[in-house]
């Protein structure tokens, strides 16, 4: 319910002659405005302190100057701090402020369009280059791919004429009288030695 | 996303009729401010009226006390307030326009009353709503003084004191202004002012004026 005071909140005549050991105020603290009044204070009657006229009126006085004083004060800090506002938004400066700013703009889209073309030349370069190694590359495949074609083409060629040729000599029903006949007229001597030297000696005989 | 909210309509009528039927049974002007002249109570909120105001009370009269007793309610008749004639040299009343009885009360002692201010000399151009009307403090004006009341002319607002700084205030505000390369000879004082618009009409003021004492540049 009461609160201890530091300073700013207190009246003038309270400050000179506390009668306690500590400044204390009266605060609305532990009742709410809607509880009634306890028993203890049903009949009383709240006088105001006594006035000195003397004394209010040069208090008035001082009070008033004083107050209009740092009213103006105020003013003329607030009045700084939107003139500084309005300076900013509508002053001279600012029409000039944003001139510049805007052909810093335009200077600097110019730039940025400039460097795209640019890349897009060079990315068009690329692409065209790499597409064209692309194509040449797969030519070389499609190539390759034939040569290994044709390759095996040739060589079963060669085999298809290697076994014409052979198939001269085959022995079919027609001469195989014949080749029996002439196998056994002429007998065939497999036999040879060969020595350490690699010489070989056909020197046994047939039986 | 939340849930879809449930339209809940008749809750919203009930809250509609309630809030109605509060607005209808507040109470009336002639209970609000009667006043128990032994206790000094008023009965509604039993709470004491301030000693200071005692005397007041029982030797002056409410507004509504004076008009009930007037033609026509006392439109377009002056008042003023006693607190008033003590406080202020200059007259200030009330020029009532239209008023509002509260037919409840018994000797038509209470009501609302619109009016146009005239404060220290100064009239004013619109009608406003009539504050402290129950207070017990106002006066009528007999109609031999009225004449005397409008020929009144306030005196013109003193003109504008200059003061000096404080020494450390001048200080700075002398450092800024040779930073800034304006002249420092100059002493900066300090305009005593009470209420001031700031809007963009105010700064544009101020540059014309500036510009008429420098003179535009070549």
């Amino acid at each position: 319910m009461f609160q201890v005071i530091g300073g700013r909140s207190v009246q003038a005549s309270r400050l000179l002659a506390p009668r306690s050991a500590v400044l204390v105020e009266a605060v609305r603290g532990r009742k709410s405005r809607t509880d009634p009044v306890a028993k203890s204070k049903e009949g009383r009657i709240k006088t105001p302190p006594p006035v000195d006229p003397v004394e209010m009126v040069v208090l008035k006085e001082r009070f008033s100057e004083y107050q209009l004083l740092m009213k103006s004060l105020r003013m003329a800090f607030k009045e700084e701090v939107l003139r500084k506002k309005y300076e900013e938004e509508t002053g001279s400066r600012a029409e000039e402020r944003a001139r510049e700013e805007e052909e810093e703009h335009r200077a600097l889209m110019a730039l940025n369009d400039q460097e795209n073309l640019r890349m897009l030349r060079l990315r068009i370069l690329r692409v065209q280059e790499q597409a064209e190694k692309a194509q040449r590359k797969k030519l070389k495949v499609l190539l390759k791919q034939e040569q290994g074609q044709q390759k095996f083409l040739k060589e079963k060629e060669k085999e298809i004429l290697q076994l014409q040729e052979d198939a001269k000599n085959f022995i079919t029903l027609e001469n195989l009288d014949q080749r029996i006949e002439e196998a056994l007229d002429n007998p065939k001597n497999y036999n040879f030695a060969i020595d350490k030297e690699g010489q070989v000696v056909k020197q046994t005989i047939l039986q | 996303m939340a849930k879809k909210k449930r339209l809940r309509l008749i809750a919203e009528m009930a809250r509609k009729i309630r809030a109605y039927r509060e607005m209808k049974s507040q109470p009336r002007e002639s209970q609000k401010y009667d006043l128990d002249y032994e206790t000094m109570r008023r009965p509604l909120t039993g709470k004491m009226l301030p000693v200071m105001a005692w005397q007041d009370v029982r030797k002056e009269s409410r507004l509504f006390s004076l008009l009930a007793g007037m033609r026509l309610f006392g439109v377009g008749r002056l008042f003023t307030r006693k607190s008033w004639l003590q406080d202020h040299t200059e007259p200030s009343y009330w020029q009532i326009t239209k008023v509002k009885v509260d037919y409840t009360a018994e000797n038509m002692d209470h009501g609302k009353a619109w009016g146009i201010l005239t404060y220290k000399g100064k009239k004013e151009t619109e009608v406003k709503e009539m504050d402290k009307v129950m207070y017990h403090d106002w006066r009528l004006v007999p109609k031999h003084l009225e004449q005397q009341m409008k020929d009144f002319e306030p005196l013109p607002e003193p003109p504008v004191r200059y003061v000096p700084y404080p020494p450390l205030l001048r200080a700075m505000i002398l450092a800024q202004r040779s930073k800034a390369g304006a002249c420092v000879r100059e002493e900066p004082t300090l305009p005593l002012t009470r209420n001031v618009l700031f809007n963009k009409d105010y700064f544009r003021q101020q540059d014309l004026e500036r510009q008429r004492q420098e003179g535009t540049a070549v």
